[in-house]
């Protein structure tokens, strides 16, 4: 579904963001991308988006080269990606139901049919009683869960999250990854950023790690808690 | 926009709609800051207002201009000796010669109440000691008549006994009717310069609109959005501003014509031009709004495509 071949990128300043990813990510699978801050997840979840470009290598999702994507075809190929962020970045001068409406809006779904999508992906988030609420008026579990709620809305086959617990205490953090479960359960692919190692201690997921830009581990299993001293101890 | 009565949705195609829905947005979005929008539209009314003026101006001064070039009068100035009856001999000899359609006698008395009738001076008049006007033979000569022809003729006029000197009008119509043609041209330029000033007030108000709205196009775009989708709004948005902006402006250019209109009838009549009426003529209000549209318009496009680079793509 996802693959990375050979992957750097290297930012105008010099920088490198990341260096020699090659990654698989197969259709159906939940994935998390761990590291310390700075370690390159974001500029990951950036390449798949196309927010940003390789510099060298290719990504290829759903069996297509992004390379090959003009720029006719990019907003038709992110209508098929969820992306849900840590601020969750909800339009603050909109209601809940208009927020979770954008991408249908922007997708050019049938103005009768919003209604009823909207709601399907306000119950799955449990926020149903709050259609008309403003963002601002809600608490920041509840905010994220409408992110979450926009970034499914549109029923895409994949889903990228850049830090989405990072803003909230465990309690809260483990309701949205049973959010995640349900939706990989429904197929969904996932692809999790969190630098929140208590959260996938013991658990069964695969776990990616990156420092410095680099791929330094691929964990089937998840990671003991042993697996994070080191990295700790570099940086 | 989630909750719209179902004859929207089932009457209107869904392209219209999500047309009808942007503009709607749009205008919520003016009517969000209405100081600020006012401001924009005000500004906007005004810099379209000069050019619209210099253009009715214009137009009552190009009339008054073909009526002139059309009127060449030779006004023979008598000398104050000449009893009354030889000037009126003189008309009916005058009246005989070819190439000329007709000449009027003015008696000095004559003159005197004419001008006082056309400047409104008369109490002025009537305190003077003595009429200092002379006695006039205005001939009309017939027409087509070109300029060699009448200066041959004002010549011919000279020479005859008992005519003090003759005023040809041709020079003053003529210096007139370039004056007016100069003034054409620099208007065509000023009103380039105004339209590139709406260009810019309504390109700065849209850039301005684009910022606030940076995020949500930002998430936009991560979400799919198409460039002419994140433009539409932002396009009604200077449309909408270019045509307040005129209509504003026809009010107040109403207003000022109405205000212009008493001492132009007044000026007319001494110049003999047709006057103005209070009313806009229907082709330059449907100009303004199209310029005022246009411009708002092209102005929204232009700042869209300027900062939308600024904004990050890929
Ligand atoms: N646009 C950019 N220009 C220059 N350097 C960048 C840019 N974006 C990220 N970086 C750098 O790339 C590295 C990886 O950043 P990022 O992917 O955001 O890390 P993470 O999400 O793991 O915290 C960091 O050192 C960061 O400073
Ligand atoms: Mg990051």
């Amino acid at each position: 579904m996802i693959e990375f071949r050979q992957v750097t990128k290297r930012f105008n300043d010099g920088k490198f963001g990341l260096v020699g990813i090659d990654l698989q990510i197969h259709q159906g699978e939940m994935v998390f991308l761990t590291g310390h801050s700075g370690a390159g997840k974001s500029t990951l979840l950036n390449l798949i988006t196309l927010l940003e470009r390789p510099t060298r290598g290719e990504v290829w999702v759903d069996n297509g080269n992004l390379l090959a994507l003009s720029c006719k075809q990019i907003p038709i190929y992110r209508r098929r990606i969820g992306v849900i962020f840590q601020d969750h970045r909800l339009l603050l001068d909109r209601n809940v139901f208009d927020n979770v409406a954008l991408p249908l809006v922007i997708s050019g779904v049938p103005r009768l049919e919003i209604p009823r999508r909207v709601h399907a992906a306000l119950d799955l988030v449990n926020l149903l009683d709050k259609e008309n609420k403003l963002p601002s008026s809600l608490s920041g579990g509840e905010q994220q869960r409408v992110g979450i709620a926009r970034a499914v809305v549109n029923k895409p086959p994949i889903i990228l999250a850049d830090e989405p617990t990072g803003n909230l205490d465990p309690e809260l953090s483990k309701e949205i990854i049973k959010l995640f479960e349900n939706l990989n359960q429904v197929g969904v692919t996932l692809l999790i950023a969190s630098h929140d190692y208590q959260l996938l201690m013991y658990r069964p997921y695969r776990v990616l790690t990156l420092a410095e830009g680099r791929l330094i581990a691929d964990q089937k299993g998840g990671i003991q808690r042993a697996d994070t001293q080191p990295l700790v101890a570099a940086s | 926009m989630s909750r719209k009565s179902s004859f929207w949705h089932t009457t209107l195609s869904p392209y219209l709609l999500e047309h009808v829905r942007v503009a709607l947005n749009s205008v919520g979005d003016v009517l969000k800051n209405p100081v600020a929008s006012l401001l924009t539209i005000l500004t906007i009314a005004v810099v379209l207002l000069q050019p619209t003026l210099l253009h009715i101006g214009l137009k009552t001064a190009q009339s008054a201009s073909n009526n002139l070039a059309n009127n060449y009068n030779l006004a023979l100035f008598l000398e104050p000796e000449l009893p009354e009856s030889a000037a009126l001999d003189l008309r009916l000899t005058l009246q005989r010669r070819t190439g000329i359609k007709n000449v009027d006698y003015i008696s000095p008395k004559q003159g005197l109440k004419e001008f006082a009738e056309r400047t409104g001076l008369s109490a002025v008049i009537e305190k003077l000691p003595n009429n200092p006007l002379p006695a006039t033979l205005v001939i009309t000569p017939n027409t087509p008549i070109s300029q060699p022809q009448l200066l041959d003729l004002r010549k011919q006029m000279l020479a005859i006994e008992g005519v003090d000197s003759v005023r040809l009008d041709i020079e003053w119509a003529e210096r007139f009717a370039k004056m007016v043609l100069i003034a054409n041209r620099i208007g065509l330029i000023v009103n380039i310069l105004l339209a590139l000033a709406v260009l810019f007030v309504i390109g700065n108000t849209i850039r301005l609109a684009i910022e606030n709205k940076k995020s949500e196009i930002e998430i936009s775009r991560l979400m799919g959005a198409t460039d002419p989708f994140i433009r539409r709004p932002f396009l009604y948005m200077g449309f909408l501003y270019g045509f307040l902006g005129a209509t504003f402006s026809w009010v107040a250019l109403s207003l000022i014509v109405a205000w212009l209109v008493p001492p132009l009838r007044y000026l007319s009549k001494i110049y003999n031009f047709q006057p103005p009426t209070g009313l806009i003529p229907m082709e330059i209000v449907f100009l303004l709004l199209a310029t005022g549209t246009a411009v708002g318009f092209v102005g929204a496009w232009a700042a869209f495509s300027s900062h939308l680079s600024a904004i990050d793509r890929v």
